[in-house]
């Protein structure tokens, strides 16, 4: 088989493996709502006694991009690891990674990915809660 | 190559094959699914026949196996028992000479796409249908990268390798 061919037969294989590639991480990403939401935010941390409810309105997409947003009022710290953000403070209290972390719930129920990829839906409240290790 | 017991030069060309496939695995570890085993392991069975191919197999195999006792063990022991052996009962099957090499691309191809296979069903059987659902859909984007790498390393290197060795087996 002549070398071009070859060339021609190589780009085609790759091509293949990258379009099947494009087409799984766009089939398996977290599906964003567009526009304008109204979510709620509870934040709970017993050893302080907290537990306080936030409304916001947002367009953000994801929840990192609110808690960044209202970082003034939700006094989020956040740290970049290997699978994106995570949480490590809130209201001012910050997680001891040895001992506890920030266990997310939406509607009751355990986030199954990462703030990055936990997309914000309408009518929705997530619950930050500080939990031990 | 005799048809009873290997003599010891087929035995320990066998050996010296199986040790640099694993050589060459380690080298290529860090480029992830990228690896040369498929096509080293093929080239041999067509060039040295399918009872050494095998053999070949089975020693790398166990090479592995050995390895394991440092990186640790898993089921993936037991499906690597399947796919190399495998491999070469494929090549037996659809490779008989070294001017195949659209097919051994082919072959190779299809062979590294597929590869996650046994461990699934190995999954299936260990820890039930959802994990192994879960295992193979998650390993897509890993079983296209093995498929197309092995597709093209097949296609440049199947018949210069396959030369070469044929070479070597003639002097011997």
């Amino acid at each position: 088989m002549k070398y071009k061919k070859k060339i021609i037969f190589s780009l085609a294989a790759a091509a293949a493996a990258i379009l099947l590639i494009a087409g799984y991480f766009a089939w398996s990403a977290p599906k964003t709502q567009q526009g304008n939401k109204s979510v709620t935010i509870q934040v709970v941390i017993s050893s302080k006694e907290i537990n306080q409810t936030f409304h916001y309105r947002t367009n953000q997409a994801y929840v990192s991009g609110l808690l960044k947003d209202e970082k003034n009022d939700l006094k989020t710290e956040m740290q970049k690891g290997q699978y994106g953000e995570f949480v490590t403070g809130l209201l001012g209290v910050k997680a001891d990674s040895k001992k506890e972390y920030f266990n997310i719930k939406v509607d009751g129920k355990d986030a199954t990915v990462g703030v990055s990829q936990l997309p914000l839906e309408d009518g929705k409240t997530y619950t930050f809660t500080l939990t031990a290790l | 190559m005799s048809k009873g017991h290997f003599s010891l030069r087929e035995a320990a060309l066998i050996g010296v094959w199986a040790a640099m496939t694993f050589a060459v695995k380690l080298v290529l570890a860090p480029l992830a699914n990228v690896e040369l085993v498929s096509l080293m392991l093929c080239v041999f069975t067509v060039a040295m026949g399918f009872r050494s191919g095998l053999t070949a197999a089975f020693v790398f195999t166990m090479l592995t196996v050995c390895e394991s006792a440092y990186y640790g063990a898993g089921d993936w022991i037991a499906a690597y028992f399947i796919n190399w052996p495998l491999l070469t009962v494929l090549t037996w099957l659809f490779l008989k000479n070294k001017n195949q090499e659209i097919r051994a691309a082919a072959v190779l191809g299809l062979f590294g796409f597929f590869f996650d296979l046994s461990s699934a069903a190995i999954k299936l059987i260990l820890f039930g249908r959802i994990y192994a659902l879960t295992y193979l859909i998650s390993g897509i984007p890993f079983d296209a990268i093995h498929g197309a790498s092995n597709f093209i390393t097949g296609l440049f290197l199947f018949r210069p390798l396959c030369s070469q060795l044929e070479k070597l087996r003639d002097k011997f």
